[in-house]
């Protein structure tokens, strides 16, 4: 059995990894790929976290978050591709269309 | 209060001015009409004020009241008084009389009137007025009037100047003047002449150095407005004023004012000043003779003439006589009058027939056989002549036989003011005598036929016949016996000085004796050699008037330039340098300050705003719209608060 702490150190990076991403990159779809790396990083702490849960809620919890992202990046992806229909940038620096 | 009795002097005061007034303002293109009938009013007032006015009355009003200080402003009528109004105001009328035609085409007649009006009140003032300050205040309307009517003619540039010179010339007697009022009135608290006369300063405790002086000051008071030396040059230059108003004013009048002043305080007077007066009387009397006799301008001989003349009735005050004084004034004044209308009589002829431009009528070498051309004028200038020389029968005889013999008499002058006595007497007979007979006889003067006006003529005759001594006393040979003395009440003041026979024919034959020199050398043209003689010594000297002109440029006016010189020099070279410098330094130190401004103060405030806006700067960056730093900063948020959570 693989001790829990390994789990959360993998989480743990994945979600700097991810925050990392979303804080640095400038091109739209890797942010949005930073977020998905953020959203599958909670993922692996709740099934980490059900496995001494008879209930099995945790892994329950993340199969809808799975499903939520996927739906998320598929409007995320949509907007992006919009945007760059209209505007012809994905990097979000020269987004500033709505810049007060 | 007002009595009836003052009514009288107050008209005969102020009709004048009413005249003067009426003359410029209503009546303008007639306003010698207007002159005219005022004086004969202010005459015939004057005699009946002799009869109906009882002598030694007045009256005082208090003018000013300061702290115990009362001015009082008066009239006060005496002999002297009533005497001087008559024979001024007979003056004014005939002068005015003879105005109207002098004058007839000159376009300012009514102010020419109005002037002699203004004069004529002031003249009244000074004769009537009972205390010094009132006097005082005449004494410079006088000066005043006199100085627009030399200057009458104002466009032209001799007139104006010379109207200065005697302006400025009376200014400098008007100092004596005010300085004799502050001694009497510090000494004496009262400036009434009658009561500063009994209060008898000369024997009072006044301090003798100051008793002195303010003899002196009301001299000088005199030798200003009566030219005397040496002050004497303003009046030979203003007869660049019109002809009657010389006989008016620079003959028989205002140059009489100064004498007249020194009867009426001859008892206030010291005996040490009176020796100053009689030197100074003796030496104008010798001065004005000797420079008559190289002038060439008619009006310049008869000024030079007044000049001595008024020397003459000076020295009689300084021989302790006024009344002879008076006497002379009187019919110094009638004669010199006549003598002066004469003149204008001879001017007004020339102007009308004459019409060079470069020609001179008062210019005696234009001038000659006369006596045919105008006979009235002849007849009136020989009598005044002869009255002025000094001959048995004219007033002139009369009056300067008077001063002679106080003269002879007076101990404490010194014995060569009786020797200019003298010989003046010779002088005048000899000037005038030149004078005559180069003006009325020798060649005959080009002209046409020409008639004096009846204006000229009737006042002529008057003035000539009151130039004849039956006028003033019934033995024309004892001037004692006049009828004047006896008004003035000094006949036995005169008696006393008269002692000598010798006095008389001495006189009578020196003029007699100038009269044959002079007639002997222009008419019959002998003694041609020992003339040329006398002519090369002296003719420079007399011509100049002793070049006290000349004196007084040299010391007054260069004098004044060259002072006016270095204070221009102070002021360039010391003021203007310390100006400079303090201006300078002022540069200095407000480059320095600038310096301070700019890099001090200027400097913190930049400091300032440079800190300001890069803070500003700074913390604009948070908000600066970018949402991955605002996602930094709200991780680095979180992540603090873990921090301070555990």
């Amino acid at each position: 059995m693989i001790p829990i702490e390994h789990y959360i150190v993998f989480s743990a990076i994945l979600l700097v990894i991810g925050l990392m991403i979303v804080l640095i990159k400038r091109n739209v779809i890797m942010i949005l790929a930073g977020i998905e790396l953020i959203l599958n990083a909670a993922n692996i702490n709740l099934v980490a976290f059900s496995q001494h849960d008879p209930n099995l809620s945790g892994q329950m919890m993340s199969l809808f978050v799975i499903v939520v992202a996927v739906a998320e990046s598929a409007v995320a992806l949509a907007i992006v591709y919009q945007i760059f229909r209209h505007q012809e940038v994905s990097n979000v620096d020269k987004l500033n269309e709505l810049n007060g | 209060m007002l009595k009836y009795t003052d009514i009288l002097p107050l008209m005969i005061l102020l009709f004048p001015l009413l005249s003067a007034i009426s003359s410029y303002f209503i009546f303008k293109k007639r306003a010698g009409i207007a002159a005219v009938f005022f004086s004969a009013l202010v005459l015939v007032y004057s005699i009946s004020a002799v009869f109906f006015i009882p002598f030694n009355t007045g009256f005082e009003l208090d003018w000013i009241t300061v702290g115990n200080h009362h001015f009082e402003i008066g009239l006060y009528y005496d002999a002297l008084a009533g005497l001087m109004l008559v024979v001024v105001s007979i003056v004014a009328l005939l002068v005015s009389i003879f105005s109207l035609e002098y004058m007839k085409h000159d376009p300012g007649q009514p102010r020419y009137f109005a002037l002699l009006g203004l004069f004529a009140f002031s003249m009244y003032g000074i004769v009537l007025s009972s205390n010094l300050l009132l006097t005082f205040i005449f004494w410079e309307l006088v000066g005043f009037s006199s100085y627009l009517l030399i200057g009458f003619w104002f466009e032209k540039e001799a007139p104006s100047i010379s109207s200065l010179k005697a302006f400025l010339m009376n200014k400098i007697g008007d100092i004596g003047f005010l300085l004799g009022i502050f001694i009497l009135f510090a000494f004496f608290k009262t400036l009434n002449i009658q009561d500063l006369i009994t209060l008898d300063p000369v024997h009072s405790s006044i301090p003798g150095t100051l008793l002195i002086m303010m003899g002196l000051g009301l001299f000088l008071a005199a030798v200003g407005k009566s030219a005397q030396f040496p002050l004497q040059a303003w009046l030979p230059s203003a007869m660049t004023g019109p002809t009657p108003v010389s006989a008016l004013i620079h003959a028989a009048t205002m140059v009489a004012a100064g004498v007249y002043l020194m009867v009426r305080v001859f008892p206030l007077l010291a005996q040490e000043v009176l020796v100053v007066i009689g030197i100074v009387g003796g030496l104008t009397a010798f001065m004005g003779a000797f420079a008559a006799f190289a002038q060439n301008d008619i009006k310049k001989v008869l000024a030079y003439s007044t000049v001595s003349q008024l020397g003459y009735m000076i020295m009689a005050i300084g021989a302790g006589l006024p009344e002879a004084a008076f006497f002379h004034l009187i019919t110094h004044a009638f004669f010199k009058a006549g003598l002066f209308l004469s003149a204008g009589s001879i001017i007004h002829y020339y102007h009308d027939t004459r019409h060079e431009a470069d020609f001179d009528p008062q210019d005696i070498r234009n001038m000659g056989g006369l006596s045919r051309v105008l006979p009235s004028t002849f007849i009136a200038f020989t009598l005044c002549m002869l009255s002025l020389a000094g001959l048995p029968l004219f007033s002139g005889f009369l009056s300067k036989e008077l001063i002679l013999n106080g003269l002879m008499s007076a101990d404490h002058l010194p014995g060569y003011v009786v020797f200019f006595g003298f010989v003046s007497v010779f002088m005048t007979a000899a000037y005038m005598a030149r004078l005559y007979f180069k003006v009325f006889f020798n060649q005959v003067s080009a002209g046409g036929k020409y008639s004096e006006a009846s204006m000229v003529k009737w006042p002529l005759f008057c003035l000539s016949l009151l130039s004849i001594a039956f006028i003033f006393t019934v033995n024309p040979l004892n001037p004692s016996g006049t009828w004047i003395l006896n008004m003035l009440g000094a006949v036995q003041n005169v008696t006393e000085a008269q002692h000598s026979l010798m006095v008389p024919i001495l006189s009578i034959g020196l003029a007699l004796s100038g009269l044959m020199i002079s007639y002997l050398y222009v008419q019959k043209e002998l003694l041609k050699g020992p003339m040329r003689l006398v002519k090369s010594m002296v003719h420079g000297v007399s011509n100049n008037n002793f070049y006290l002109d000349q004196m007084y440029h040299f010391m007054i006016v260069e004098g004044s330039i060259r002072v006016a010189r270095l204070a221009s020099w102070w002021d360039q070279k010391v003021i203007d340098r310390g100006v400079n410098y303090i201006g300078g330094s002022q540069v200095v130190l407000a480059y320095l300050v600038s310096w301070i401004d700019l890099r001090v103060v200027d400097g913190l405030i930049h400091l300032m705003t440079r800190l300001v806006s890069f803070m500003g700067h700074r913390t604009r960056q948070v908000q600066g719209g970018n949402v991955q730093a605002y996602l930094a900063w709200a991780v680095a948020g979180v992540l603090l608060i873990f921090y301070f959570l555990n």
